[in-house]
């Protein structure tokens, strides 16, 4: 038994020895990617990857991390594919690329016109890299949007994810990681959202976000003109590919429409120059395809939300008939959003963001299934309806 | 010297053991014994004569209370001696049978059993005429007192130790189990050091079988000395290349006797104060004599602690190379890069790191393990302050390797009956990590379940009752520990755990 | 002989067949839609079907397996049912290891070389089958519970980002992938041949094994189907190792994704899974050469199936071709179904006073 438990120990340690074990790159040559941004030049074919990694900005000692710095460097490269300009990227910044602290997939608006999914697979499918990343449009390149460096949290890409996730709670915009939107494209209708990012100019006192870095650091004045990332309808993709731009309020009523607003406060305009609010909250949307007494197909969309006033503008609690008139106007703003963001997403950028298929499959999955092939078509061209009831129980606080 | 002590000699002692039987001269017995013993100077025979016959006390030095010896033998002896007795054997018998009160009296036939008796703190009453030798108990040789033991402290179970007297301990069992059921066996084994052993064991309870086999390997233990209860562990393991032993050790009577109550047999060893338990499950570790006098949702809590603390003490550091090396994505991301800012400056990779902070540790432990309290303090300090803060301050380690050293240091302590193994494994698992990652470590821990769930401790699984799988004993007292009115609704023995032997539901409520 | 019960085999073989789900399907045939909830139901009747030859078997010649019934009758005719039977348990062996290998290089150790993985999970292998089939069977349930644990974790994190609506109501909607799905499920029962060999050391009702066995196993997969329609949708179509994916989603407190405890996971499944296989040729050998130590055999086979899978390792055209044998189910129905059925009706019952030469 002794020789057996030897001759097992050496079948065992004998490769081991042999295969002179496995390559492995030590965690502090690694650089921790944070946020990246793929551009995509179509003149000269290739591709650029800007990435901000991790670096812990010495004054924060040995082993503590200093909140108020960026805590991030810049690296960039460019190549005939996304793995060279990545491997370039890699080179340039001395040290192994790891993505699976990576929250934030900018993609360079050129990018968008081609094939979105194979990009995002490239970055998804490696079993470092983190699906819960989430993905962004910029409005120009992405690079210029990497640049950009904030002081909030460990690192400066927190600042961009927080205004995305703060947007999306907010009803500004949806947020889908990675794997969603890798699952929308998925679909048959090849159908997806990503929210734009834009730079934007804005005069600060010096203590809100600033760029970091360059000549103009040190520069301080009472008020100077600083860049800023703010975020700015978004981008629509069909078939995979862009296929349009929609404006923040589409982004709201898209929100909507994909049953996916938490809360969206609505203000209406009342006598005297008042303003009322109301806060619809608890927005359930059903997206329900049905036949006329023509036999003529279409969608009937209804939003049922509760609804809360936030700020009365003055209309005293008994008024019931002022009240109600808010109510409906509010209703009506609500309805002409959604009405929007179909006319934009579906009518003019042919994509099915908010699953109209999907809703077809459920009710009439036989129908869905004899007319598969030209099923795009059919939601594209059906008509939809859309009512918005609100259901308003709390007149609230006189001011908020 | 060595010619004043010819008959050390192996030969010469062996021969000692032959079997010579006691003749009527007690001079020729008196010096058959000498002989045997070599001249002993602790060998003490004093002579004298009773109604004319020539006697002799045979005792050993130190081993007898002098007290008890004139008290119940010379004063007797010389004050009031046997009246009528025409012939020596007469007067002997008179002697043995209405004069010396004794608790344990014994007739004798050979000087072997004389000697041994000596050496075992008898009185050995030897007279002219006469073939046979009576010994009787004075043991007094000095002791230990029963006191709390130093290993297996409880806060709420009774604060008795077993001491290194083996009559002490036999009675400290049977205090707490006065049932006839309770039967001790005393046993004799090592050729030189002739030590008592006392088996213990419930004869309504414990396997039959298990008691056989266990007598026979005892009987068939090879050593010439046995000086603790751990030279006999290595002959009643089943395997003794294995990591994990089968015998539980316990220097505490009542764990002992509740060990008993479930069928398993007890071997108590004079000289030390660690009685052996067999066979003993891995689950069995993680018990403690609190358990069962703390409320059972504390024990449920203090046990699934102490398994979660052995996991770590086994996997922590591995896993912590295993991660930094090839996974760090699985790290959360404030937690990656506090380590990757620590990492940064330090003069070592992980995996180097690890090991020397790991035999840092074990070198430290060993160090102020066997020294004098007084020094033990300066051990504490250049362990603390030296290697955990210099080497951290100056860049040499980082503090994460510093702190997860010392987390599955302190872990190790909180299952003690694990410890050695624990400390391999840690190391094991370190290399594996090390080497290729969790892949490495998922291996060296599939190979570690393969091992432990073909051990059967005396034909019950080690793994019992989670391999094999018996819910309804794994929710009495493993991880779980049901309260005292459940758990005396049915009896399980160590047999039961297996699955295959059906329980008895308690008769006796 | 080692014995083990019936409850124990099927707590192995619920582990293997997960493993072989999780690490061996390829992605290909693991779509979203209902045409695989479908083909499970189907593929589970039907692997009941091919169960049934061997389960006459076991109710014939009770406390033997085909090979022991077949020896009995004549010898070269048994030995040349156990080389057939041992040639298709050895692709699957090497399918089996080199499955895993590539799923770890995939999911774990992108560095691995094919020598150092596969003699390691073979290695690690053989000590299991050493040490014997109840030490196998008992760290299975290990694994098992490891894998409940995992899944329950992964449905408590996930249950936010599970949508509903991605199920509909349909049937059959690909017959050409319906249609490959349930071959590959029927394929993908490799314990069919672990059964056939290991059902001698069941203690006692062998056919419990596979009744329990596929009822579990069932539920478990699609339950495993649902988790991935629910979760990944349509991406399902794209992701070779789906439950790798929804751990890596999943975020408990200590660690911000499960993708490598699942990895992990099946990494201990899998080498559980190759053990038995090593395990049932170790009971071929020792019942066929009727002699009980088989260490050196294990040895020198375990070099073989180290050998033959670093040749089809090594080449991408091997094992495709190997891959595509196998999921053909073809040699699993000659291996786990014709030759018990051949030997029910050929074999010889053991006399009643028989010693058993085998000893544990």
């Amino acid at each position: 038994m002794k020789k057996i438990s030897l001759l097992l120990t050496i079948a065992i340690t004998l490769p081991l020895i042999l295969s002179g074990c496995v390559r492995y790159v030590e965690l502090s040559d690694r650089a921790i990617v944070q946020a990246l941004g793929i551009d995509y030049f179509p003149d000269t074919n290739t591709y650029r990857i800007s990435m901000q990694y991790f670096s812990q900005t010495s004054e924060g000692g040995q082993n503590q991390i200093d909140k108020t710095q960026p805590n991030v460097l810049k690296s960039v490269g460019e190549g005939d594919s996304i793995l060279t300009a990545a491997k370039n990227a890699s080179i340039l910044s001395g040290k192994d690329l790891l993505l699976s602290e990576n929250r934030l997939i900018i993609i360079g608006s050129e990018l968008c016109n081609y094939d979105l999914m194979k990009t995002l697979q490239f970055f998804i499918a490696n079993y470092h890299s983190h699906p819960k990343t989430y993905v962004c449009a910029a409005e120009n390149t992405a690079e210029e949007l990497i640049d950009i460096r904030f002081k909030e949290g460990y690192v400066s890409s927190q600042h961009l994810i927080n205004l995305i996730e703060n947007a999306s709670s907010e009803g500004r915009t949806l947020a889908d990681y990675a794997y969603q939107i890798m699952g929308q494209l998925c679909n048959k209708t090849g159908s997806a959202y990503l929210p734009k990012l834009k730079i934007s100019e804005q005069k600060t006192d010096g203590t809100v976000p600033k760029e970091s870095g360059g000549e103009k650091k040190g520069e301080s004045s009472e008020q100077e003109t600083e860049k800023t990332i703010v975020l700015d309808g978004g981008v629509i993709f069909s078939d995979k590919l862009k296929s349009g731009v929609i404006d923040n309020d589409s982004c709201i009523g898209l929100q909507f429409l994909c049953n996916r607003m938490a809360e969206y406060s609505v203000t209406v305009d009342t006598e005297n120059n008042y303003k009322s609010t109301i806060t619809f909250f608890s927005v359930q949307t059903s997206i329900t395809p049905k036949f006329d007494l023509d036999g003529r197909f279409y969608f009937d969309i209804r939003v049922k939300a509760d609804g809360r006033f936030d700020e009365r503008g003055g209309i005293s609690e008994t008024d019931t008939g002022k009240i109600m008139k808010v109510k409906q106007d509010a209703e009506n703003k609500v309805k002409m959003l959604i009405e929007k963001a179909i006319e934009k997403v579906r009518n003019e950028c042919k994509s099915d963001v908010f699953g109209l298929e999907k809703a077809l499959r459920h009710h009439y999955p036989d129908y869905a299934y004899q007319n598969r092939d030209n099923i795009t078509d059919i939601i594209l061209s059906a008509p939809c309806t859309v009512k918005v009831e609100c259901d308003t129980f709390s007149l609230g606080l006189e001011s908020y | 010297m060595k010619d004043r002590l010819p008959d050390f000699s192996e030969q010469a002692v062996n021969n000692t053991l032959k079997d010579i039987k006691l003749s009527s001269s007690l001079e020729e017995n008196c010096v058959n014994i000498r002989a045997m013993m070599n001249n002993s100077t602790d060998l003490i025979i004093k002579y004298a004569t009773l109604k004319g016959y020539k006697i002799a006390v045979v005792t050993c030095e130190g081993m007898i209370d002098k007290m008890k010896l004139a008290d119940l033998i010379y004063r007797p002896l010389m004050e009031n001696p046997p009246e009528n007795c025409s012939t020596a054997n007469e007067l002997f018998n008179k002697v043995a049978s209405t004069m010396l009160i004794a608790e344990e009296q014994r007739q004798l036939y050979t000087c072997d059993d004389v000697l041994h008796a000596a050496m075992s703190g008898f009185a050995v009453i030897l007279c002219d005429e006469v073939k046979y030798a009576i010994a009787i108990g004075i043991q007094g040789f000095s002791h230990r007192s029963i006191d709390e033991p130093s290993t297996h402290i409880n806060l709420r179970a009774s604060r008795e130790g077993f001491i290194e007297v083996i009559r002490i301990n036999i009675a400290m069992v049977r205090r707490r189990m006065k049932s006839p059921t309770l039967k001790t066996e005393l046993m004799k084994i090592g050729e030189r050091s002739n030590t008592d052993i006392c088996l213990c064991y419930l004869t309504d309870r414990a396997d039959e079988k298990i008691v056989a086999e266990i007598k026979d390997k005892i009987k068939n233990i090879p050593l010439n000395t046995i000086l603790s209860s751990e030279f006999l562990q290595s002959f009643l393991e089943q395997s003794n290349s294995s990591l994990f032993s089968q015998i539980m050790v316990s220097e505490r009577p009542d764990v002992f006797v509740s060990k008993l109550y479930e069928g398993r047999v007890g071997i108590i060893v004079d000289g030390t104060p660690f009685a052996l338990i067999l066979p003993s499950l891995f689950i069995e570790n993680f018990h403690t004599m609190d358990d069962y006098t703390h409320k059972p949702y504390f024990s449920v809590f203090m046990r699934t602690l102490r398994f979660v603390a052995f996991i770590l003490a086994v996997i922590l550091p591995g896993l912590y190379v295993a991660l930094c090396n090839f996974n760090p994505e699985m790290l959360r991301s404030s937690l990656l890069l506090n380590i990757y800012s620590s990492v940064q400056t330090t003069a070592f990779p992980v995996f180097g790191e690890c090991l020397i902070m790991y035999s840092l540790y074990e070198i430290m432990r060993e160090a102020g393990l066997r020294l004098p309290k007084s020094v033990g303090h300066a051990v504490s300090i250049v362990g603390g302050l030296v290697i955990g803060e210099i080497t951290v301050s100056a860049g040499l380690m980082s503090a994460p390797v510093v702190l997860i050293i010392a987390a599955t240091g302190l872990c190790s302590f909180a299952v003690p009956d694990l410890y050695e193994s624990s400390m391999i494994l840690r190391l094991i698992f370190i290399l594996a990590g090390g080497i290729f990652g969790l892949f490495g470590i998922t291996v060296a821990g599939t190979v570690l379940l393969f091992r432990l769930c073909s051990k059967n401790a005396y034909g019950v699984p080690y793994m019992a009752p989670f391999a094999p799988f018996t819910l309804r004993s794994i929710l009495r007292d493993t991880f779980v520990r049901v309260s005292w009115q459940s758990l005396s609704k049915s009896d399980i023995t160590v047999q039961q755990l297996s699955g295959k032997a059906k329980r008895n539901e308690r008769k006796d409520k | 002989m080692s014995k083990i019960s019936s409850k124990q085999l099927a707590t192995a073989f619920v582990a293997s067949r997960l493993t072989t789900e999780m690490i061996m399907i390829p992605g290909e045939l693991i779509r979203y839609g209902s045409d695989r909830f479908i083909a499970i139901l189907i593929a589970k009747l039907m692997v009941l079907l091919l169960y049934l030859p061997l389960l006459l078997l076991t109710r014939k010649y009770k406390g033997d397996n085909f090979v022991s019934a077949a020896i009995r009758r004549n010898r070269i005719y048994g030995i040349i049912l156990s080389i057939i039977f041992g040639v298709v348990l050895t692709s699957v062996t090497v399918n089996s290891v080199l499955n895993l290998q590539l799923y770890i290089t995939d999911t774990l150790l992108g560095e691995l070389l094919l020598i150092s993985g596969v003699a390691l999970i073979t290695g690690a292998s053989v000590y299991g089958a050493v040490k014997g089939v109840s030490a196998v069977t008992r760290t299975a349930v290990f694994g098992t519970s490891i894998f409940g644990f995992l899944i329950i974790l992964i449905i408590i994190t996930m249950s936010d980002k599970m949508d509903f609506s991605y199920l509909y109501p349909a049937t059959i909607e690909d017959g050409n992938y319906f249609f490959r799905a349930f071959v590959s499920e029927v394929s993908c029962n490799s314990e069919i041949l672990i059964f056939a060999v290991l059902c001698k050391n069941i203690e006692s009702k062998p056919n419990k094994t596979v009744y329990y066995s596929l009822a579990v196993i069932f539920v478990l997969l699609e339950l495993v189907n649902l988790i991935y329609n629910l979760i990944l949708g349509p991406y399902l179509n794209e992701l070779e190792y789906p439950l790798y994916v929804i751990s890596s989603l999943s975020d408990i407190v200590i660690f911000q994704r499960l993708d490598g405890i699942d990895a992990i996971v099946w990494l201990l499944c899998g080498i559980i899974k190759i053990a038995l296989l090593f395990t049932s040729m170790k009971e071929i050998y020792t019942t066929a050469s009727k002699k009980p130590k088989a260490i050196w055999f294990l040895i020198i086979y375990a070099l073989l199936v180290t050998f033959i899978c670093m040749i089809t390792g090594s080449d991408r055209r091997y094992y495709d071709l190997l891959q595509t044998v196998l999921h053909t189910a073809v040699p699993l129905v000659i291996a786990g179904t014709v030759i018990p059925l051949l030997v029910l009706f050929t074999g010889k019952k053991k006399p009643q006073k028989e010693e058993n030469y085998e000893k544990d």
